[in-house]
C-alpha cells in the first residue's frame, strides 16, 4: 500500500482496475482485493483531507485488449490507473491510454501454482527450451536454487536445498524419474541451455501457427499487417 | 453522531452485547452472519466514515458456527492493521475480541476497552468526530 501511494502521489483521480483472471485466482487482484486497496488509498486521502475521487474497475483480462475497450471512458476520465493485473496488464492499460499514467499495482514475479490456500510456489521460469520431459515433471531452472541442468549440487542434505526453505529440485527429480521407472533418464545429458530463448535478446515473441492470421487473410479482411 | 467505535459483530456475540444491558454512548453495532464475511475494505471504510476504532467481535475459538470464520476474520483484522501501519495509522484502530452469548461482560469489556482506546487514539478523519 505504501508503494502504491508512492506511485500515485498528487493524483485527483484514480481508478483501480483489478483483473478477473489470474490475479483473482490469485487472490492479489480481484474484485476483494480492488475494493480494499481502493479504500486504503480514500482513508488515506480522509486523513489528509485531500480531495481524491477512487473508483475501481474490473477487466475481464488486463491482457488483452478487447477487454479493456469497455474500460475506456472510466479510465480516460482518470489520473492515474493502478492496474492489479500481473505485468502484463500494466503494459497493456498504459499502450492503449498513452496519456493517462498507468501504475502496478501488484509485484509480479513468477508463474506459480498454489500449494494452499494463499500460498504459492514458482514452478516455471517461462525460460524456453522446455526439458519437463527429462526431469519427471519438475523444473530444474525455476525450482533448482541454481537452476543446474545435470544433478544436484554439492549443497542437498537430506533432499532439502542449502539455500532457503526448499526441497532440492534434483531430489525431486529423482524421486519422480524413480516412481515413473524412468531412472535411466538421468544419466541423459541435457546439452548447455539455449539462454537466447530466455532472459536475453528483448522480448520473446511466440507466434501460434495455427491461430494468427495468415498476410492473404489478412488481406481479405481488409487490414494491414 | 458519528460513532467512536464501530461494532463488526457476527449474531451470537451480537446476542452477547444486547444481552448485557443498553450500549454506551458512541458505540454503533454493524451485524453480519458471521465475522467471517469481514474484509479488510470494510473495516478501513468504518474509520473513514469516521469511526475512531473499528472492533471486530467474534465468537470465541472453537465456537463459530461456520467452522472458521472467526479465525478468518482474525486475519483479515490482522491484514488491515498491517495496511494501517503502512498509511501511517496506529495499527490498534482495528481491534479483533471474542465473546459468546454465555459470556456477555466479555463483549461488554471488549467495547469498554475499545471506548479507551478511542478516546486515547482521538479522531483519525478531519471533520468526521466533532
Amino acid at each position: 500500500v505504501k508503494d502504491v501511494l508512492a506511485m500515485i502521489g498528487g493524483a485527483r483521480s484514480v481508478l483501480v482496475v483489478g483483473c478477473r483472471s489470474c490475479a483473482a485466482i490469485c487472490m492479489a487482484g480481484g474484485e476483494r482485493e480492488a475494493e480494499t486497496l481502493a479504500e486504503a488509498i480514500r482513508l488515506k486521502a480522509a486523513m489528509d483531507g485531500s480531495d481524491v475521487g477512487v473508483r475501481t474497475s474490473m477487466a475481464e483480462r488486463q491482457c488483452e485488449r478487447e477487454f479493456l475497450i469497455p474500460l475506456s471512458s472510466s479510465i480516460s476520465e482518470s489520473d492515474v490507473v493502478v492496474s492489479l493485473g500481473c505485468g502484463v496488464g500494466v503494459q497493456v492499460i498504459q499502450e492503449m491510454f498513452p496519456s493517462i499514467r498507468a501504475v502496478p499495482g501488484l509485484d509480479t514475479s513468477n508463474m506459480g501454482s498454489p500449494e494452499e490456500r494463499g500460498v504459492f510456489l514458482e514452478r516455471c521460469g517461462g525460460g524456453g527450451g522446455c526439458v519437463l520431459h527429462l526431469t519427471g515433471g519438475v523444473c530444474p531452472v525455476a525450482r533448482c536454487s541454481k537452476s543446474l541442468m545435470n544433478g544436484p549440487c554439492g549443497g542437498s542434505q537430506d533432499g532439502r536445498c542449502e539455500v532457503g526453505d526448499n526441497p532440492c529440485a534434483w531430489q525431486l527429480i529423482h524421486d519422480s524419474l524413480m516412481r515413473l521407472g524412468r531412472a535411466d533418464l538421468l544419466t541423459s545429458a541435457i546439452p548447455p541451455r539455449d539462454w537466447r530463448r530466455s532472459r536475453s535478446g528483448g522480448p520473446r515473441r511466440v507466434v501460434v501457427e495455427a491461430a494468427a492470421e495468415s498476410d492473404e487473410e489478412r488481406a481479405a479482411r481488409g487490414r494491414t499487417a | 453522531m458519528t460513532p467512536k467505535v464501530l461494532v463488526m459483530c457476527c449474531r451470537k456475540a451480537s446476542t452477547a452485547l444486547e444481552s448485557s444491558g443498553p450500549l454506551p454512548e458512541g458505540v454503533s453495532v454493524v451485524r453480519m452472519p458471521c465475522t467471517g464475511r469481514l474484509d479488510e475494505g470494510m473495516a478501513l471504510n468504518g474509520l473513514r466514515s469516521g469511526a475512531r476504532v473499528v472492533l471486530v467481535l467474534g465468537c470465541l475459538k472453537g465456537n463459530c458456527v461456520h467452522v472458521a470464520g472467526n479465525l478468518q476474520a482474525e486475519r483479515r483484522a490482522e491484514s488491515a492493521k498491517r495496511m494501517l501501519a503502512d498509511l501511517g495509522v496506529d495499527p490498534a484502530r482495528v481491534v479483533m475480541a471474542r465473546a459468546s452469548p454465555a459470556g456477555p461482560l466479555k463483549a461488554r469489556q471488549a467495547v469498554r476497552d475499545a471506548l479507551r482506546t478511542a478516546d486515547e487514539l482521538g479522531p483519525l478523519v478531519k471533520g468526521a468526530d466533532p
